[in-house]
């Protein structure tokens, strides 16, 4: 039978799970498409690549149209995001494969740690009267009050995004692992602006290793592309689903779901083989 | 038009479009139709720094613009590299 509905069906509950909570679906994708379809892990990560940057472009235009994404910082974050994925990318080959599964529990463990503790806005109001930098701006928040935020720490930012575009690149996740951090913690910034330039970045950054996956025959469309299909349809359905759902019910869904995958990568990096059920 | 919004309406098109030639290269079983909303997928991004770098040079933003530019130079270099 052709593995394509099965792929198909995978990624759009892989998204539709992401896209509850916000997250990119990549970090449920690789680990369900290399231990439970038994994907060699490299076929895994280019064929999340090409669905994380659809996901991400489809997800952008909303928050653009309601100007929430800071183009300018993404820019600027995007010059860092973008040569950790290269250097990623030349990494990629290099790293034993029972490491990258030992990288990507790790990463599970922390994104299940992150997913407990609440977000908090940590936002440094531009003082009356003094003069803005570029990079700085404005939102409408709940109350349709216009609120000017500024940019704060960019070397530290600069220097977080670097790591998350080499997970992005290893991994082929969004790297919200490092970039929620990155915006709220270090930049600053109120948590709808960090997490529309955020989504904006994602696409970008995974484009910087999903050209080298395509060229070097990773990307496999008979995978990349069921994969990609079922992700944009997920993505949707998991809006809704948010909307329906109690967000508290939610996280611990996640948490246990993140916990539960994250077993699964140990075993892979211990090279136990689930689908042929052979170490 | 803003940036904001241009960008909006390309992201839109684009992943929509190439959504629709993947589903439809799957239902025809034709790979190389596939490859090509796949390709249009991973190109999208870089299409959408160009819109940008437009955008800040003809507004004068030069910082902006070389910021733009250099990303792009990146991406080609990863290619490149592969």
């Amino acid at each position: 039978m052709s593995q394509e509905p099965v792929l198909f069906a995978m990624a759009l509950v892989a998204s539709a799970l992401g896209g509850m909570l916000g997250m990119a679906s990549g970090i449920f994708i690789v680990p369900m498409l290399t231990m439970l379809l038994g994907i060699p892990i490299h076929l895994a990560i280019g064929a999340s690549l090409v669905s994380v940057i659809a996901c991400s472009c489809a997800g952008a235009a909303p928050y653009l149209r309601a100007g929430l994404t800071n183009l300018r910082l993404a820019v600027v974050l995007e010059s860092a995001t973008t040569i950790g994925a290269v250097a990623g990318v030349l990494l990629a080959g290099a790293v034993p494969v029972a490491t990258l599964y030992a990288l990507f529990a790790a990463v599970l463990v922390v994104s299940a740690w992150q997913m407990r503790a609440r977000r908090t806005d940590n936002v440094v109001a531009a003082p009356p009267g003094e003069r803005p930098s570029r990079l700085d701006g404005v939102y409408r928040d709940a109350g349709g009050r216009d609120v000017a935020y500024r940019v704060q720490r960019l070397p530290l930012g600069l220097a977080l995004m670097v790591g998350a575009g080499l997970l992005s690149a290893l991994l082929g996740i969004g790297s919200g692992v490092l970039k929620v951090p990155a915006m709220d913690s270090a930049l600053r910034l109120p948590i709808k602006v960090s997490s529309a330039t955020s989504n904006l970045m994602i696409g970008i950054t995974a484009s910087a290793s999903a050209g080298a996956y395509f060229l070097r025959g990773d990307v496999v469309p008979a995978i990349a592309g069921p994969v990609t299909l079922g992700s944009v349809v997920g993505a949707l359905l998991g809006a809704r689903v948010l909307l329906a759902m109690s967000a508290e019910r939610l996280r611990t869904l996640f948490v246990a779901l993140l916990i539960l995958l994250a077993g699964l990568m140990v075993l892979g990096a211990a090279g136990v083989d689930i689908v042929r059920g052979t170490p | 038009m803003r940036l904001d919004d241009t960008l909006a309406r390309l992201f839109d098109v684009v992943t929509w479009s190439a959504t629709a030639v993947i589903a439809l290269g799957l239902v025809a079983s034709s790979t190389p139709v596939v490859v090509a909303g796949i390709a249009a997928i991973v190109a999208l991004p870089a299409a959408g720094l160009l819109v940008m770098l437009a955008s800040f040079a003809r507004e004068r933003y030069l910082r902006g613009a070389l910021i733009a530019l250099l990303v792009l130079a990146v991406l080609a270099a990863g290619v490149a590299l592969t």
